[in-house]
């Protein structure tokens, strides 16, 4: 059997983690989840480093929900970071977010993030959100080849 | 020698002769012979000549010291002096008179000759006159008119520049300029400039407006503006200055000069206090956006997960005041929203172009229509209406007003809303009316005000931000919005689009 396609999710707010990993559950989606509390632990995991040194490529997850407002480095940092590295250029990034600010919208699209979401305050809306974005890059979307 | 070989000898130089002359009888002042110079001179024939008396080319005026003339006992030769002539056609002329007396084929005569000195008394008179002028020009020129020799010598010094230099013209007269009016530092080229203008005829500060320092005869140094003409006259140039106390001009440009950079030193700290202001709103913005919202997403979602995870430990009322809690905080995240949406118009930039007024409402009216495919609303919309504006910011206006009166009329049974352009001079006024709800005009104060609702949220909902928003894009076009209503019959929304002309 193939291995499952992984999700890492980039979140600092336990709250939030709490609620997306839930509105997945929902969704009957059973896809591995990495959760990185800030931009250096979601750069740690993706290059493996720190305390995820010796990791192999299998982690590289099949799409990455990337908040953007985080402790240390921020969200479009680590994009920014994904994007100029040969190994994490290609993986799909999503920007999950509270920020309806337009200039983190073009700065999401300009850092080469493949859709931007906005985390609807209704929890119901949330679910069905995280349900398309599932749906979409985690069954119908064919990846880049590794 | 006898009488004809005389008439034979003289006669030419009678009767050739350039100058008028005559001879007359000094007795009865007739007119015994005259030359052709006389003749074209004085326009009467040779015959009408004969036919006169020497009172007869004389104004009347003139005759009393004529007679005397002629009576008093006389030399051989006299000049006369000077007398007025008429001519045949009536115009005097000035002569000076030579008259000689002889015997003229037996009487006692006079031989006269007549220079015509009309021209050069003319120019006399003009010369006098001219004089006269520039004199009362000097005099009372308001600027200082100071005239100098080639060799730098003052040759006028005009009443005005007595008073600005503090010489009598009687001590400057005749002395070099350089030692009375230039400051010290300025004689050399002054002495160098003039010295090669008469040389070379080259010069830098002739015939235009210069501004230069002077010295008064205290010493004291003061501005001028100046401007010199050199004259030629006999070969050797003079030198008119023109020259004025530009003090006081100084003084105002200076003290305009320091009122503008003192002006733009406090405009440069009140936009960098602007500019502060605008980031701190910025961050203040964002971080509503972002971390406002989060909290608010906790509490729904996890009322959500205690419904339903938990509904059979909670009962009815459990749940609805689950609902309750879940209702509030999205109308929290909307009043968030809207709030942002409101700092975000009042930010941006504004791009004007023309606007279409009327394609913006129809498609306003499309996407209301869509919110609400069942609802049968009647939209009258104006053609042709066009406007010099912000299209994002002026979508958003007609959106707000329109999306309320889609929410008003939302009772009524036959829902219009009118979208179009008062017919009038001046400026454009358009207007958003609906047959819906309405409200009483005594509050319409407190229309425009955030979070200010005239209906309850049970009535219509709404976070009374619409018309805020509304009256902040209205007032980014320079215009101004107001409305008339009346409870059940409808309301109408006024807005311009620029400053109305009447009000300034």
């Amino acid at each position: 059997m193939m291995e499952a396609k992984r999700i890492l999710l980039v979140e600092d707010n336990p709250d939030d983690e709490e609620l997306t990993l839930r509105a997945l559950r929902n969704n009957h989606m059973m896809n591995p989840v990495t959760v990185a509390h800030d931009g250096v632990e979601a750069l740690d995991y993706l290059f493996a480093t720190g305390p995820y040194a010796g990791l192999d490529e299998t982690r590289l997850p099949a799409v990455t929900l990337l908040d953007l407002k985080l402790p240390r480095v921020d969200g479009l940092e680590v994009l920014r970071r994904m994007r100029a590295d040969q190994r994490t250029r290609l993986l799909p990034v999503v920007i999950l977010t509270s920020s309806r600010e337009e200039q983190d919208l073009i700065d999401g699209y300009r850092l080469g993030a493949n859709s931007y979401i906005r985390k609807p305050v209704d929890f119901a809306q949330f679910v069905e959100a995280v349900r398309q974005v599932g749906l979409y890059w985690l069954v119908m979307n064919e990846g880049p080849p590794r | 020698m006898s009488a004809s070989s005389v008439d034979e000898t003289f006669h030419p130089l009678f009767a050739g002769n350039p100058l008028a002359m005559w001879i007359y009888d000094l007795e009865t002042l007739a007119f015994l012979e005259v030359n052709d110079a006389a003749v074209t001179r004085y326009g009467y024939s040779r015959e009408e000549f004969l036919q006169m008396r020497l009172t007869d080319i004389r104004p009347p005026e003139d005759a009393q010291r004529l007679l005397e003339d002629v009576r008093s006992r006389r030399p051989d030769l006299q000049l006369s002096g000077q007398w007025r002539h008429r001519l045949r056609d009536g115009r005097l002329i000035d002569v000076e008179i030579t008259s000689h007396t002889l015997n003229f084929r037996g009487r006692a005569a006079a031989l006269v000759v007549v220079h015509d000195v009309t021209d050069r008394k003319q120019a006399e008179a003009a010369l006098r006159r001219s004089e006269a002028r520039k004199a009362a020009i000097l005099k009372s020129a308001l600027d200082c008119i100071i005239t100098i020799d080639h060799e730098g010598r003052v040759v006028d010094f005009n009443p005005a520049a007595e008073r600005t230099f503090g010489y009598p013209f009687s001590e400057v007269v005749g002395r070099p300029l350089a030692d009375l009016i230039i400051p010290p530092d300025l004689r050399q080229a002054h002495t160098r400039g003039l010295a090669r203008y008469c040389e070379t005829g080259e010069h830098v500060v002739l015939n235009r407006r210069i501004e230069l320092r002077a010295v008064r005869s205290d010493g004291s140094e003061f501005p001028v503006e100046l401007a010199i003409t050199p004259i030629h006259e006999d070969g050797k140039p003079m030198f008119t200055g023109y020259l004025r106390d530009i003090s006081d001009r100084k003084r105002a440009e200076e003290e305009l000069r320091r009122l503008n950079a003192e002006l733009e030193e406090r405009v440069r700290q009140r936009t960098s206090q602007l500019e502060a202001a605008a980031a701190e709103l910025e961050a203040f913005s964002y971080s509503v956006s972002h971390d406002l919202r989060a909290p608010l997403r906790a509490i729904d979602g996890f009322s959500l997960v205690l419904f339903e995870d938990h509904s059979q430990a909670l009962n009815d009322e459990a749940r609805t005041l689950l609902d309750r809690i879940r209702a509030a905080s999205q109308r929290m995240a909307q009043l968030i929203d809207d709030l942002l949406d409101l700092s975000r118009l009042t930010r941006a930039e504004m791009v004007w172009r023309p606007v279409d007024i009327a394609a913006l409402a129809r498609a306003v009216a499309t996407d209301l229509t869509k919110t609400d495919p069942n609802r049968n609303v009647t939209f009258r919309i104006a053609d042709g209406m066009v406007a010099s504006g912000d299209e994002r910011l002026l979508r958003a206006a007609l959106e707000n007003l329109m999306s309320n009166s889609w929410k008003f009329t939302s009772r009524m049974a036959e829902p219009t809303i009118e979208v179009g352009r008062l017919n009038g001079s001046g400026v454009d006024v358009f207007f958003v009316r609906d047959n819906g709800a309405g409200f009483d005009m005594a509050y319409s104060h407190k229309l425009f005000g955030v979070f200010q609702r005239l209906h309850s949220v049970r009535e219509f909902p709404g976070t009374g931000i619409g018309l805020t928003t509304v009256r902040r894009i209205v007032h980014r076009h320079g215009g101004r919005v107001w409305a008339e209503a009346a409870v059940d019959h409808g309301a109408t929304f006024y807005f311009t689009l620029r400053p109305d002309s009447a009000n300034e």
